[in-house]
């Protein structure tokens, strides 16, 4: 069942935002679509550096309008940007993107500034302080409801330093099979693999080609067109339970290889936040999966197509969207 | 056991061949330009605002 939140201010509705992010956005522009007393869709983009303030507008417009039921909306810029004027920060790209979601009939309500020390009504002298934020009735409801808005799978600290390095193993048909049913076991039973077998799938990760099936394996309402699974175009809606008991999966098979063996379960796991809608996050985890193995292609080739403002396909649907757990 | 993907003998790989940054190749010719990583979530609670 849906539950009601009711958001009276707009230290509320600044409030929710970290809650539908995971994390408190920096350096960038959100825009939080509405209909008639109620938000939709929450869009967060990279904040525009020297894109020029037209196709920005128009880009990110695009991407708000994917909320076909949007009939007005909310911009939040979130920056320490404030070397022109504090006051307006990005002054032509929010100019711009008024004009353009106006014109696709999702008219700005309101701006509003986040700063790392306060926030304000753009354009305004006051400096809310942010503990506002902290202390609204909205961040009170969601955490109470079990939302917490920076959890995270990834902790490096948890990861081992003297490690021996796994055997990168033989591809037969058999041993692709073999991987494939082992992943299967590990992804539908509850807890973590041992040592052992977690050793074993993070072998066979090392190979491209058995990784590709595992990766996909992952979402069991796929169609089988490789295209459509890398873009998260499936077959209804995925098992979100099993994508995030993958995830951590991912991280535990993280523990039992040494650095340079990372890379491939770092790449499903920002595969995997990219089809929740988190492509900041997604960003975070190529980046990792490239320091740890320099040059490794795939999450280059997939950080430079999530970086061309790609929306997986699953993420635009509300019906298949990810939803996240409360505790 | 898992799906039976479609792959035709253009698919076949080679050594170390990866079908999914092959089709990550395919796209990005097509693909816009860059403005960094999106974010996009939907409401899990209906809002009065």
């Amino acid at each position: 069942m849906t539950e009601k939140l009711t958001l009276t201010s707009p230290a509320d509705l600044l409030a929710y935002i970290p809650h539908l992010l995971g994390g408190t956005p920096t350096e960038s522009i959100v825009v939080l679509t509405a209909t008639a007393g109620a938000l939709g869709a929450t869009l967060r983009v990279d904040g525009p550096m020297d894109t020029a303030p037209l196709g920005f507008a128009q880009t990110v417009t695009s991407l708000a309008a994917q909320d076909e039921n949007a009939t007005a909306c909310y911009l939040i810029v979130y920056t320490d940007e404030t070397s022109t004027d504090a006051r307006f920060p990005y002054a032509a790209h929010v100019a711009a993107l008024g004009n353009e979601l106006a014109t696709a009939r999702m008219p700005v309500r309101k701006v509003y500034l986040v700063t790392s020390t306060h926030w304000a009504a753009y354009g305004s002298t006051e400096r809310n302080p942010l503990d506002q934020i902290k202390d609204s009735n909205a961040n009170a409801t969601l955490t109470f409801r079990g939302s917490a808005p920076n959890v995270d799978v990834y902790n490096p600290a948890l990861l081992g330093k003297w490690v021996e390095p796994v055997q990168v193993p033989v591809r037969t048909e058999e041993s692709i099979e073999e991987a494939r049913r082992e992943w299967g076991t590990v992804l539908e039973t509850p807890g973590m693999p041992d040592r052992e077998s977690a050793r074993q799938l993070a072998a066979w990760f090392q190979d491209n080609y058995i990784r590709d099936f595992l990766m996909a394996d992952v979402i069991t309402t796929n169609n089988g067109v490789i295209i459509d699974i890398l873009l998260g175009k499936f077959d209804g809606c995925p098992d979100w339970k099993r994508v995030d008991h993958a995830e951590i999966i991912a991280f535990e098979l993280m523990k039992v290889v040494p650095e340079g063996q990372r890379a491939p379960m770092l790449t499903l796991m920002g595969w995997l936040q990219w089809l929740k809608g988190y492509g900041k996050h997604a960003e975070r985890y190529l980046k990792l999966a490239v320091e740890d193995a320099p040059g490794y292609r795939f999450a280059e080739l997939l950080h430079e197509l999530i970086g061309r403002v790609y929306i997986a396909e699953v993420a635009k649907n509300q019906e298949t969207a990810y939803k996240r757990p409360t505790s | 056991m898992g799906t039976e993907y479609i792959l035709t003998e253009d698919d076949k790989p080679a050594p170390g061949a990866s079908f999914l940054e092959n089709v990550i190749e395919l796209q990005l010719l097509t693909a816009g330009e860059s403005l960094g990583p999106v974010d996009f979530t939907h409401p899990q609670e209906h809002h009065d605002f």
